[in-house]
């Protein structure tokens, strides 16, 4: 009897090993994507982590939105758009033959709804706080036509960025139908949601530019790690972002198409100005020039990062000033004679980093000992990004603190944290003149003034030092052998539409 | 009069570990209305949802309001997920967890008993002396470790598993199971050799007893003796290993959970308290609690069932 219970347990053990097809489909059209944490939110625009809006983009779609290839705004849902009363109407013209996720046609009264919903009109619950200051208004023209009117102002030749970042949803369709099933007009329709485990999406064969040709995508939850490489190597995920390690792992496989640019995110040792030594710009030119950041990128970074000289990264091209280089190259030398002269030769202070970002640990761990070589004792601080953000970021209590900021296609967005009264102006840099040209990029609709006033701005943030700008790290994604045609953008989203199918293209 | 007073001890365990926990997560940095918002913070939003999360009264009054919507069976909303209520998303991990446990408790009973008993009866050749170091060995290697070795046998060698779990019963249930069939074999792995020892040494000590030299004079065979005797005196030890190791599997086995990537209560745990999400980990805690004195109480019955004496002596009292 005990013979044959264990005879059965085995026979079954074996059939659910081998006996059963594993029910994941076979079907290349079918992708599962990894991502780091769960959502707080899938309605349209709720939450703004850069973990949710990378997945959720793919829902949901704008009037306008950014193109990677030009890198420039190009109209989505709109057919035109057109700037009237100095920036304070933007009159957009519809599509033809438009449609929801639902089937239903997308109309002027959808673009209405959709954006008194983020401003907060009429309901009193405001879903992006900068909208509920800026929106004054929004006038339908006709059943194609929208006039949205900004508040006079509020006006800045930035809105234009903020209406791309506005998802257009069915007209009347509330926040709890919204948190459960998502309707937009994206390349991807809601299936199925678990919270904290994944979110799974169709292809919409309605969508605007034509069906996707990845049919299903589920992205998973799953940690960093280890464990992420394994599964990839094992064709259980078919999408892997990549750092240094993974990359040259990776390289070594034939098959594998790794796609790369440039991120638009800036990793910078912020010093803070209250700090009394970091007054002396004497003090952070030596840092400067103490700190060896070639040897950073070789040995930490991603071959496609780049070294930066000021909050821009050579992504945005059109506004980036070039000629900067030259101004603080590595030199230990003339940093122990700087420091000397200023009178810090003993210079003592702490790095304070987010514990979980295992880079940036390590970028620490590098002007560490870049510095002691010149005489600076450094300390490094690691704390949570929980307590990170409200001290830190939002509080400045800090001496030097490692962050990787994020990019924005808007160099106004990027800029504004150096505005002598932001919130986020985290080395509490002041420059009067850096106010009042961002006042007036903000005023210009003329882009060739606009590039120029950006280009002043960064001039003047590299010659005051007003923060120690290190790399832009750059971004790399790994696809499993049947994909191709994956594009970054300069700010979180994996458009799974513009993944095409291997054997398509041969 | 004994269960009763048992209950109310419990509940007032639960009590103080709730507000434990609730002086605890306000006393550790960070703030979950910043927490969610991140660096686009806001402050209309900032106060918005302060609001909507309750977060302008004093820390008393949000620990009994807490406390009354749990009297109600309410545990609240997560700040974390929402538009999801805490019951719904411990609702919709606790199964992978459950069965995780079940599983394993089963292998690691049906696996250790015959295991640790066979030790016992030959602990005086020598071999089986090495076996017993080597199951020491066994519970010393971290289960991490265990699933990683596993993970590149089965997964990547053999090609017979996946190293990543996906629990979706009605979309796919077989690859669910083959999910969590690592997961439970690294669990059981690490459990079997501890379980086995426990008995096998608690065996040996029972076999020198005087009663078992009287049932060998009266001329037994040591398989009965074994069997009726030996083994159930020395199961009383083992249940309270048991015991620590079911509570240890229903609290959610963190690390595993994220090695395969398994959407248990352990995570969940995790996220919770990194988002600072209080009345998630409030609700967790409460379960958790909930479950350990269930399980000791599950102890005590077995107990005295094992050994009516237990049972007999209650009595008495």
């Amino acid at each position: 009897m005990k013979k044959k219970i264990i005879t059965a347990l085995i026979a079954l053990s074996l059939l659910s090993l081998g006996g059963c097809k594993d029910e994941k489909i076979e079907d290349d059209t079918r992708m599962v994507i990894p991502i780091k944490v769960g959502f707080n939110s899938i309605a349209p625009d709720t939450d703004v982590s850069a973990a949710t809006k990378e997945v959720i983009r793919n829902i949901n779609s704008g009037l306008i939105k950014f193109d990677p290839d030009s890198k420039t705004l190009i109209p989505a849902l709109a057919e035109s758009y057109e700037i009237k009363n100095d920036g304070k109407t933007y009159v957009f013209k519809l599509k033809d033959n438009l449609k929801f996720h639902n089937g239903k046609n997308i109309t002027s009264e959808d673009v209405k709804y959709s954006f008194e919903r983020i401003s907060g009109i009429n309901t009193g619950k405001p879903i992006v706080g900068e909208w509920s200051k800026n929106l004054e208004g929004v006038n339908i023209v006709d059943d194609k036509t929208v006039e949205i009117n900004i508040k006079d102002k509020e006006k800045s030749s930035s809105d234009i960025y903020n209406i791309a970042d506005v998802s257009i949803i069915p007209n009347k369709m509330s926040e709890a139908e919204l948190e459960k099933t998502p309707i937009g007009a994206g390349p991807y329709k809601f299936v199925e949601y678990i919270p904290g485990q994944k979110i799974v999406l169709e292809a919409f064969e309605n969508y605007y530019l034509g069906a996707p040709e990845i049919k299903e995508v589920e992205f998973k939850v799953y940690k960093e790690g280890a464990g992420r490489l394994l599964s990839f190597k094992n064709g259980e995920i078919d999408f892997l972002p990549l750092n240094s390690e993974t990359f040259k792992e990776i390289q070594k496989e034939k098959n594998i198409e790794i796609v790369s640019s440039l991120g638009n995110d800036v990793n910078i040792l912020y010093l803070n100005n209250s700090f009394k030594p970091f007054q002396d710009k004497r003090v952070k030119q030596a840092i400067w020039q103490g700190i060896d950041i070639d040897r950073i990128i070789n040995s930490l970074s991603l071959p496609t990062s780049e070294k930066l000289y000021t909050h821009m990264s050579p992504y945005l091209k059109e506004f980036y000033e070039k000629g900067l280089e030259k101004n603080y190259p590595y030199n230990p030398e003339k940093a122990k004679e700087l420091l000397k002269e200023a009178g810090y030769s003993d210079l003592k202070f702490s790095i304070t980093t987010i514990s979980e970002n295992t880079f940036e640990n390590d970028l620490a761990l590098f002007i560490k000992e870049d510095l002691s070589k010149i005489g600076v004792d450094v300390s490094i601080n690691p704390i949570p990004w929980g307590q990170y953000l409200p001290e830190v970021y939002k509080g400045h209590k800090y001496e030097a603190a490692l962050l990787r900021v994020a990019g924005y296609p808007d160099p106004k967005r990027i800029l504004q944290r150096y505005e002598t009264n932001y919130s986020s102006n985290m080395g509490n840099y002041s420059n009067k003149k850096v106010d009042a040209l961002l006042i007036e990029a903000t005023k210009s609709y003329d882009q060739q003034r606009k590039i120029e006033i950006y280009k002043e701005i960064q001039k003047l943030l590299n010659e005051d030092i007003a923060s120690i700008y290190l790399i832009d790290q750059g971004v790399a994604v790994a696809l499993s052998p049947k994909y191709t045609g994956y594009k970054t953008y300069p700010f979180a989203f994996i458009d799974v539409s513009t993944i095409k199918l291997k054997k398509n293209k041969q | 009069m004994n269960y009763f007073k048992k209950i109310l001890s419990s509940l007032i365990t639960i009590f103080i570990v709730s507000l434990i926990i609730f002086l605890l997560f306000e006393l550790l940095p960070g703030d979950p209305v910043l927490t969610r918002l991140g660096v686009e913070t806001d402050p209309i939003l900032e106060a918005r949802l302060r609001k909507e999360f309750g977060l302008n009264s004093p820390l008393y009054i949000r620990f009994f309001k807490w406390c009354f919507q749990v009297l109600k069976g309410n545990l609240g909303n997560s700040f974390s997920y929402s538009g999801y209520t805490v019951l719904e998303l411990i609702k919709s991990r606790v199964f992978t967890t459950f069965i995780i446990t079940v599983t394993t408790l089963i292998i690691v009973l049906v696996t250790s008993i015959p295991l640790g008993t066979f030790l016992a009866k030959n602990n005086k050749i020598r071999f089986f002396k090495f076996l017993k170091v080597f199951s020491q060995i066994g519970f010393s290697i971290p289960t991490f470790w265990i699933a990683i070795i596993l993970i590149y046998i089965f997964s990547l060698k053999l090609k017979l598993l996946p190293t990543l779990g996906t629990i979706n019963w009605n979309r796919y249930p077989i690859t669910s199971m083959k999910s969590l069939i690592l997961p439970v074999l690294t669990l059981s792995i690490s459990k079997v050799p501890l379980v086995s020892h426990y008995l096998c040494n608690s065996m040996i000590e029972e076999s020198t007893k005087d009663y078992v030299r009287v049932a060998k004079s009266k001329g037994l065979n040591q398989n009965e003796i074994y069997r009726n005797h030996i083994l159930r005196n020395s199961l009383i030890s083992v249940i309270t290993i048991i015991g620590m190791i079911t509570i240890y599997l229903i609290t959610g086995t963190i690390i595993i959970e994220n090695v395969f990537a398994l959407p248990g209560l352990g995570t969940l745990l995790m996220e919770g308290i990194n988002r600072k999400d209080y009345p998630l980990v409030q609700g967790i805690v409460l379960y958790i609690s909930l479950a350990v004195i269930l399980i000791n109480f599950f102890i005590d019955i077995a107990y005295s069932i094992i050994d009516p004496r237990i049972r007999k002596g209650k009595e008495k009292k």
